[in-house]
């Protein structure tokens, strides 16, 4: 359990600060914005591969709220049990 | 290990499909060509910018400009690099007899980098003080013995680029959502034969598994589209009722949520998610190909041209499809295991 307290920890911090998270993903969406005193477009850099990176984060972001959601779940799961059985001690 | 190895499998196809479709090069092709128009009956000097070509390498190239069947070739080339070239031609004084098409397209060949083009690359203009410079006239069915580039590649597409490799992270997504929600249907089916709430638990986790498959699709297809379509949404068709849908089964969760008696819930839910289910069918595969859209395959055509998807990708898209939904199967057996447990721990 206490090998998982810092994921937890961390679990907690991106759902408690959802803006901060939320900032960050628009950073990420938007890496164009930060490109535009170049020449070429960043995303349409290359062949226009980082879209293709993109949406490989983007798959992964949405991949990563879910395992922390089910792991949320579990970890109430997990307190629930261990509440009952100290209060049948 | 028993029970592990569809697992194991997902995962080593998911693998597979990454790898293979991040690393594997796309054909060559033209990225542009400057000036886009010219004047009949001068002479052209046109710049052309190649992509994943190696001009360096070969010895002797060949061009055309194309005209339906008649074409004119290049006079003289200078490779200025592996992607630039610099060709010169001498128009003809009139078009084709009886083309009316003026955007010719540029054709480059040669033995290493095969045959590449670029679709309506110049743009043909009269001639305007009617004094030829050039005496070249088009020749009809000239292009012959093109070569043929080695190597396993990927179809290469303007303005998809290298985009077309989000065809094995946004596409599959699609494919392997259906088979989630076509698994929680069944098992919603089940419930309301057996009345086992065991079924109904995979249903809902099945449900949401495909839920999340759903908004990453629409994610990634909103990435997608900014830098190829031109805006995050373009009101398309496809787009509108893939939302739609979603939105419809966004509401089996509103109302799982909404009743608080367990068999209730459960035997609404089940009819809900069989009429979910029916209706994502006409809204995300019938009603888009009726009407005009942006995605591939619309007004009664084939999802996808042969240029869309090759044999090549065949080769990583079934296998990624197959790994998408045996990923989002674990994660559905997981989240039932939860929840039956959770169930459990309340019965006590």
């Amino acid at each position: 359990m206490g090998r998982f307290k810092n994921l937890i920890t961390f679990t907690h911090f991106l759902i408690m600060k959802k803006r901060t998270v939320l900032f960050i993903l628009g950073l990420v969406l938007n890496l164009q914005a930060f490109a535009q005193g170049e020449q070429v477009d960043f995303m349409r850099s290359i062949g226009k591969i980082y879209v293709v990176v993109a949406v490989i984060i983007v798959i992964l972001l949405g991949l990563f709220y879910y395992l922390f959601r089910m792991d949320k779940n579990l970890t109430k799961l997990e307190n629930q049990i261990n509440r009952d059985v100290r209060a049948k001690k | 290990m028993k029970n592990w190895w569809w697992k194991i499998l997902g995962m080593l196809l998911l693998i597979y499909g990454f790898t293979a479709g991040l690393l594997l090069p796309l054909k060559t092709g033209i990225t542009d060509a400057s000036p886009f128009t010219a004047e009949l009956g001068k002479s052209l000097e046109l710049r052309s910018s190649g992509y994943n070509t190696f001009y360096t390498q070969s010895n002797a190239h060949r061009a055309w400009l194309k005209l339906d069947n008649y074409s004119i070739p290049a006079k003289e080339y200078s490779v200025s690099s592996d992607q630039g070239m610099v060709l010169y031609f001498d128009l003809p004084e009139k078009l084709p007899k009886g083309i009316e098409e003026r955007n010719a397209t540029l054709i480059i060949d040669n033995e290493i980098d095969g045959t590449h083009l670029l679709p309506g690359a110049v743009y043909l203009n009269d001639l305007k003080d009617s004094i030829s410079s050039t005496n070249t006239v088009w020749s009809e069915n000239a292009i012959k013995d093109l070569n043929k580039q080695d190597g396993i590649t990927f179809p290469y597409r303007n303005t998809l680029y290298e985009t077309i490799r989000n065809t094995y992270f946004h596409v599959s997504l699609w494919f392997a959502m259906i088979i989630i929600f076509i698994a929680g249907m069944v098992n919603s089916i089940n419930y309301l034969r057996k009345k086992n709430m065991d079924y109904d638990h995979r249903a809902s986790a099945f449900t949401s598994v495909g839920i999340l498959f759903g908004i990453l699709g629409l994610l990634t297809g909103a990435v997608w589209a900014k830098h190829t379509w031109g805006a995050y949404w373009s009101w398309d068709i496809k787009q509108n009722m893939t939302a739609i849908s979603l939105l419809i089964y966004l509401a089996y969760f509103v109302l799982r949520a909404s009743i608080s008696d367990v068999d209730k819930k459960a035997r609404l839910a089940s009819v809900y998610n069989i009429f979910a289910f029916t209706a994502l069918i006409p809204l995300i595969y019938v009603i888009p190909r009726l009407f005009s859209s942006l995605h591939p395959g619309n007004g009664g055509n084939p999802a996808f041209g042969s240029q869309d998807l090759d044999n090549t990708m065949r080769m990583i898209f079934y296998p990624i499809i197959i790994g998408w939904t045996l990923f989002g199967w674990w994660m559905a057996r997981v989240r039932t295991r939860t929840k039956i447990l959770e169930e459990k721990v309340n019965q006590f």
